[in-house]
């Protein structure tokens, strides 16, 4: 039997095997002394993998992240169901911008009035972050191949 | 609140105890911080991903099922916004071209081995050594190794079937103690 991979080795060492294919390994082990080295290395990375502790945040970016956690989950909440008016006071824009994106907006009508979920129009929102996010690489990469064709031109 | 649940403390934030939100923060943000920094490697952009995350995490609460799996779902908002992340700045270095600087800053931030004690040297190897596994098996490790996830949760976290986690983990256990023998013989 030719020596044994790492991927089948740390398989073995995990218990992650059928005892034929276990018996296998292990009577090969037994004669071969660059795969009980390679078993060796797996045992002592996966202790180290045990010992390993997370990364913590700065204390900076904790402080800065519960400051806008706190600003979020304790500002008085916009009722579940809005009117346009909610809306626009909600979005921090004037009626006639409203106005304009009337039409996209996750509305639905009620007794002849129109009226918005607040789950809704944050998923909107969250669909229009990426929407911006994705044309603003776009455009930041077009920008800076324009850039670099010119340099190298 | 110590021995109040993940599900309980987002009930009972949905009920309006913005108390409850502060335990579950203080509960994961170091996971959070933690998956960010192996799926980046940029502290900064890592440190994003935690803000990024529990505000999200604090509008969207109410889309939540819970059936304990708090951090299953937590984990995979991580995931996705290190994807975004991680896609917007492949877009950038690929019209930079600019994967010399990235090595050059990477090797600047590995600390000398003078500076750390034989098990400290070690763990911060073997944290190197993940960061340059493939995305799929660091993911899988980083989550089996310092969230103590099972296979079946990190197979809910990454959407794959559990054999294919098993395979990614092992695969990974295996690339770590080749990365370590190698590691050993040129150091010795």
């Amino acid at each position: 039997m030719s020596c044994i991979s790492h991927e089948t080795l740390a398989r073995f060492a995990a218990g992650d095997m059928e005892a034929a294919d276990a018996s296998d390994v292990e009577a090969h082990i037994r004669t071969c002394a660059e795969c009980r080295k390679r078993l060796e290395a797996i045992r002592k990375a996966d202790t180290v993998l045990c010992l390993l502790k997370r990364a913590e945040p700065s204390a900076q970016a904790l402080l800065n992240t519960r400051r806008l956690i706190s600003e979020e989950i304790r500002a008085p909440q916009a009722p579940e169901i809005m009117t346009l008016d909610d809306v626009a006071e909600f979005l921090r824009i004037g009626p006639g911008e409203l106005e304009e994106i009337a039409e996209e907006l996750p509305a639905f009508e009620l007794a002849g009035e129109i009226r918005v979920s607040r789950a809704k129009l944050l998923d909107w929102i969250e669909h229009r972050e990426r929407q911006y996010l994705r044309q603003t690489i776009e455009s930041r990469a077009a920008r800076i191949s324009r850039t670099a064709f010119q340099r190298g031109a | 609140m110590d021995t109040i649940s993940d599900d309980e403390l987002i009930a009972m934030y949905r009920t309006g105890d913005a108390d409850a939100f502060d335990v579950l923060f203080d509960r994961h943000n170091r996971s959070v911080c933690n998956f960010a920094l192996y799926m980046l490697s940029d502290r900064g952009r890592a440190e994003d991903i935690l803000q990024e995350t529990f505000l999200a995490v604090a509008r969207t609460a109410k889309r939540y099922e819970p059936k304990g799996c708090f951090r299953t779902w937590l984990m995979r908002i991580v995931r996705n916004r290190c994807l975004n992340s991680q896609e917007a700045e492949r877009v950038r270095r690929d019209a930079l071209a600019d994967a010399a600087a990235s090595a050059a800053e990477r090797a600047a931030a590995d600390p000398t081995p003078e500076q750390c004690a034989h098990a400290r040297e070690l763990s911060d190897r073997l944290g190197r050594c993940i960061a340059d596994l493939p995305d799929r098996q660091r993911e899988a490790i980083v989550l089996f190794a310092f969230e103590k996830m099972s296979y079946q949760q990190i197979a809910e976290t990454l959407d794959l079937p559990v054999n294919t986690v098993k395979t990614l983990i092992h695969r990974a256990r295996g690339g770590l103690a080749r990365a370590l023998e190698n590691d050993e013989e040129i150091t010795a």
